[in-house]
């Protein structure tokens, strides 16, 4: 294959006038791109202050509102009077059909209140009646992060203070009565999705406390109706703006460490 | 010209030597007389005196009656009386006849001379007579010429002697021979002298030539040996004269041989030999069987022969031999000395060997050293044998092998004379069951010797040792010393591992030991036939190993406080025991590891490897550790158990065989579990003082109400300690120790100690609180004080390495009862406890 080499001095002028084109429309692409992205970078700015702003009140109103124990304005909190952030927090229980843990870590445990709990008095009363096999406590739940099987240490106790242990093991069929029969599915639960689910008919209970083993696991639970697991801290505010910032803090009753609980040694 | 005078002169040679032969030989009637002479028709010149053409032999006439017949013949030679006269003179009466008479005497009495003759008539019939031929008148004469032979004049001089030592005769003669005239020695022979000797003796004559000098003749003339008279005469043809008779003595030549030496018993063939002398230049070996009669056709011979010895093939037997020499000279003779063949001597032959006797293993002699090998003895009996010989002083040989085709040999006599051969002379033995091949065989005196006869045999197998049983019940020991045993222990057979060790045991010892829940029965065989060296003094001992028990042992006389029995001697070749009762005993650990604990209710988590061996006849720790039937069931956590968790290994329980099933029934453990630990005293101290409310103290005194105490430093806990009555307390130290000296059960109080450190007295046996802490010492390892420890509440170390301290006299009992109580947790609740917050951004 022979190549031919233009020597034409005339060809030669065209090719450099081609690159010199080419060169201008580059550096026009250039400019033009940065002077937008500067417009918009600085609209995000403004917006993410607000926004930032907006958070921060609503903060401080949830902490204020926890050491009230009970609603803040954030009119009455000096730092935002003036700042054309209105809004308020407030201390708040709920009695739900549906609770969702936090994601325990293996080893974890979780005092899950079967009554109504008076963190006061350090009483207990109107324990849930779930002793209807069709209104039974629905437990969910789902490892994450790794981990082998999840299963669940459940350790019941009555108003007598009897204890009476059940397991929910994902992985091992039920061995004996100890062992909850668990199903396998796809379940949504506010907003979590869990991948087991287990039932327990109960009654007279005060608590039940769930100990995670194997792998960190996130636990849910069902029922017509249950007992407030703690306390709602809520605060939303509203900047001048229109920004909106709503924030939530749960603070659960009172949870024994699972080193405290479990004989060991 | 030269030719025809070559053909006349043979004629002519012819022609005379006819004539003479036909003088010296006179024929008569061998012509006709009368016919005319032609020469040589009448050989005798006096047949024909008138020459050719006269006529022959005139004719001597004869009348008979009538007719005339003429014969010619010597004495009427020139005969020529006429023909008969027929007539008248033939007349019956008449004798007239005319005929010549005989010549008289010759003139000579030796040579020529002249006869004369006178015709005779007898004239009575008056007939006219004459002689005729020739024609002759009565009483003429005629004459002749005659002639007289003289014999030989002189005696042949004649001896016989032998020649040599042959049978010819040597006949010389000495005869003078003077000449062969009248007178002389050969005398006269008209006819010519045919001059000879003849030596005549009995049966026969010979005749030989007369020559000239001593005359000898060497001839065989007899056909045996013996004196004969031989005469020598000379003869002329005409007459002889003899000799005086000799004897001719022929004497057999002496042949001399030596004389034949017996042979006594052999077994190779014999060397004959013998000298011969004297004239014998030949010898005759001569063999006779059974028989010392020599006689011919011989048993065997060797013939003619100059060589000596001779050595005769002969088969076993008896046989005579002996010699015979004689001369080869011409003529062959035997020599007649001894004149006749001599008796034989005895030859002994014995080639034939001995009868392989037929061996036969036996007595099978078991090996002190080895009762499964056995000294093998090989024997035979007396091997037959014929022939001269006997037996040879070791006439036996006996070998065995383990090899069919003897290959190597294991045993070799050698020549014995016994007639057995064991191993056990070379300390060789061998097992039951193996297959020996033996051979013997045996010789005589003459190293005869027969071939190999063999045997196989195959050593029974020696009987089995009988197979013993060592059997017994389980026996749980608790103390050391032997004093507290209880019985009829109960194990898990799979957990269990008993085995009998069998010394000396070189694989011939076997065992299998049965195992059940509450006996075993072990039986011990010795496989002496596949082992042929088994020992059956054998020393058994037990090794058993079963969850943590050690020893597991026998004792003597199946007691508690019995010494171990290390070993069992037993011996299977006598009397062995059919079975033997031995109880195995099971130590329970003694000492820091005869401690183990027992919970009540509750979640248990290892976090140490430990050995927590529940005891198979455990007891109850109180009565408030079980009431569910049976009481002293041994299980790890009665009541509701929860999860147990631990690693294996790792953090291992080692609850034992006889836990029944570790925990009470509800019940999760995992066995591959490794716990995580979060939470500290000095997390939740952290905790507590950005949550809680709380209170520093320096002693319990300083406890008025409910609520969170912290223990900066250390605490020590007295027993009966008021301040601790009717109150709900955490009692809190995060990097100090609280002591607990006494035992805590405060009125109407549910008490948490968490602290970096507590430790309990030994003399503490009960403590109401739930005990938190990073390290917990529960008592001293050498608190003999059998004070065992009871929490009501919790006991948690935090950290690995927990030790139960608690030391029982015996273990039978937990030395540790934990009784999980969860309403002190719910009645701690506000201060022991925690909160979770879960922040969430809605908006």
């Amino acid at each position: 294959m022979n190549i031919q080499y233009d020597n034409n001095p005339e060809a030669q002028k065209g090719q450099v006038l081609l690159i010199t084109v080419m060169l201008l429309a580059a550096a026009i692409t250039v400019v033009m791109t940065v002077a937008f992205n500067s417009r918009t970078e600085t609209q995000m700015t403004k917006l993410e202050e607000d926004s930032q702003k907006a958070l921060s009140a609503a903060e401080a109103a949830l902490e204020a509102a926890i050491q009230k124990k009970g609603r803040v304005g954030l009119e009455d909190l000096q730092a935002f009077v003036g700042s054309g952030i209105t809004g308020e927090a407030d201390i708040v229980e709920r009695e739900e059909n549906e609770f969702v843990t936090p994601l325990l870590q293996k080893d974890e445990q979780y005092t899950f209140y079967l009554s109504r709990y008076s963190s006061t008095s350090n009483s207990y009363s109107d324990p849930l009646d779930l002793s209807n096999l069709l209104n039974p406590l629905t437990i969910y739940h789902k490892s994450e992060g790794g981990g082998g099987c999840p299963a669940l240490e459940l350790i019941l106790i009555d108003f007598s203070n009897n204890v009476t242990n059940k397991i929910i093991d994902s992985c091992s069929p039920p061995l004996n009565g100890a062992k909850l029969t668990t199903s396998t599915g796809e379940y949504a639960l506010k907003g979590y999705s869990f991948a087991y689910q287990s039932t327990l008919n109960l009654s007279n209970m005060k608590v039940m406390i769930v100990r995670v083993l194997n792998a960190p696991t996130r636990v849910g639970f069902s029922a017509s109706q249950l007992r407030s697991q703690g306390k709602f801290a809520v605060s939303e505010v509203k900047t001048a703006s229109g920004t909106t910032k709503e924030i939530e803090l749960f603070q659960s009753h009172p949870q024994i460490p699972s080193d405290f609980f479990v004989t060991s040694f | 010209m030269r030719k025809y005078s070559f053909f006349y002169t043979p004629l002519f040679l012819f022609l005379l030597l006819t004539s003479i032969i036909a003088i010296r030989n006179p024929v008569y009637g061998q012509h006709i007389c009368g016919q005319l002479c032609t020469f040589g028709s009448c050989i005798n010149p006096y047949e024909c005196p008138g020459g050719v053409g006269a006529r022959c032999g005139l004719a001597y006439y004869q009348c008979s009656g009538t007719t005339e017949s003429q014969t010619c013949g010597p004495t009427k030679l020139f005969d020529s009386t006429p023909l008969c006269n027929t007539v008248g003179c033939n007349n019956p009466g008449t004798t007239d006849t005319a005929s010549w008479g005989s010549y008289g005497a010759c003139s000579v009495s030796c040579g020529t001379g002249t006869e004369t003759r006178i015709c005779n008539c007898t004239d009575v019939n008056n007939c006219t007579v004459a002689c005729v031929s020739p024609d002759g008148a009565c009483s003429a004469t005629d004459s002749r010429s005659c002639c007289v032979s003289q014999a030989p004049q002189t005696k042949p001089t004649a001896s016989c002697v032998q020649s040599g030592i042959t049978r010819n005769a040597q006949v010389n003669w000495v005869f003078n021979d003077t000449g062969s005239t009248c007178g002389q020695a050969w005398g006269y022979n008209c006819a010519g002298n045919t001059n000879s000797f003849e030596l005549r003796f009995s049966g026969g004559k010979s005749t030989e030539t007369a020559t000239s000098g001593l005359r000898t003749k060497t001839t065989d003339l007899f056909s045996n040996w013996g004196t004969y008279t031989v005469q020598v005469c000379a003869l002329n043809g005409a007459g002889e004269n003899c000799s005086t008779a000799v004897n001719c003595v022929l004497t057999a030549p002496t042949c001399t041989t030596s004389a034949a030496t017996a042979f006594s018993c052999r077994s190779t063939n014999p060397p004959l030999a013998a000298t011969y002398g004297n004239n014998a230049d030949q010898i005759l070996f001569m063999v006779e069987q059974n028989t010392s009669t020599m006689a011919s056709p011989f048993h065997t011979d060797s013939g003619w022969t100059s060589s000596s010895p001779y050595t005769p093939n002969l088969a076993t037997g008896t046989y005579y031999w002996n010699t015979y020499s004689r001369s080869t000279a011409t003529p062959v003779v035997a020599c007649v000395t001894p004149a006749a063949i001599p008796t034989g001597v005895q030859i002994q032959i014995d080639k034939t060997p001995p009868v392989a006797p037929v061996g036969s293993f036996g007595g099978y002699t078991p090996d002190p050293a080895c009762l499964g090998k056995y000294f093998v003895s090989y024997s035979w009996p007396i091997a037959a044998d014929t022939g001269c010989a006997l037996l040879a002083a070791e006439p036996y040989q006996g070998q065995i092998s383990l090899e069919s085709d003897y290959s190597p040999v294991a045993h070799d006599t050698g020549w014995i004379s016994t007639r057995t051969m064991s191993t056990q002379t070379e300390g060789i033995s061998y097992a039951g069951g193996t297959t020996l091949y033996g051979q013997v065989r045996a010789r005589d005196s003459l190293s005869n010797q027969s071939g190999w006869n063999t045997t196989q045999a195959t050593i029974p197998l020696p009987t089995l040792y009988p197979t013993i049983h060592i059997q017994g019940t389980y026996v749980e020991s608790f103390a050391a010393d032997g004093s507290e045993c209880v019985g009829s222990m109960s194990v898990n057979p799979t957990g269990l591992d008993i085995a009998l060790n069998i010394v000396p045991n070189d694989g011939d010892a076997t065992s299998n030991c049965t195992i059940t829940e509450s006996s075993y029965d072990c039986t011990v065989s010795i496989d002496n036939q596949g082992y042929p060296c088994a020992n059956p003094n054998k020393n058994i001992s037990i090794s058993a190993t079963y969850e943590g028990y050690t020893p597991v042992e026998w004792r003597a006389g199946n007691a508690c406080d019995g010494a171990p029995v290390s070993s069992i001697p037993v011996n299977f070749s006598s009397n062995p025991p059919v079975s033997t009762a031995r109880n195995t005993y099971f130590q329970f650990p003694t000492g820091a590891q005869s401690s183990w604990f027992k919970m009540n209710g509750g979640s248990f988590t290892s976090k140490t490897q430990r050995n927590n061996i529940i005891p198979n006849s455990a007891q109850i720790f109180d009565t408030t550790d079980d009431n569910i039937t049976p009481p002293n069931n041994k299980y790890l956590i009665i009541q509701d158990a929860g999860a147990v968790l631990y690693q294996d290994p790792g953090t291992t329980l080692n609850l034992g065989a006889n836990a029944t099933e570790g925990f009470s029934a509800n019940n999760y453990y995992g066995d591959n579990y490794e716990a995580t630990s979060i939470f500290s005293p000095g997390k939740f101290m952290d905790y507590v003082k950005s949550r809680k409310q709380y209170k520093t103290i320096t002693s319990t005194a300083d406890i008025e109400a409910d609520g969170i105490y912290y223990v900066e430093e250390a605490l020590s806990i007295a027993a009966g300690d008021t301040a601790l009555n009717n109150k709900k307390i955490v009692l809190l130290s995060d990097d100090g120790t609280i002591t607990i000296s006494g035992n805590i059960a405060p009125t109407g109080a549910s008490l948490a100690i968490i602290a970096d450190s507590i430790i309990i007295a030994p003399a503490v046996t009960e403590i109401n609180a739930i005990l938190i802490a990073n390290s917990i010492d529960i008592g001293s390892l050498d608190n003999n004080a059998d004070n065992k420890l009871k929490v009501n509440g919790n006991l948690i170390q935090l950290t690995p390495g927990f030790v139960n301290k608690r030391v029982l006299n015996s273990a039978r009992s937990p030395s540790l009862f934990i009784k999980v109580n969860r309403s002190t947790y719910l009645d701690l609740l506000p201060y022991l406890s925690i909160s979770i917050y879960d922040w969430r951004q809605i908006q």
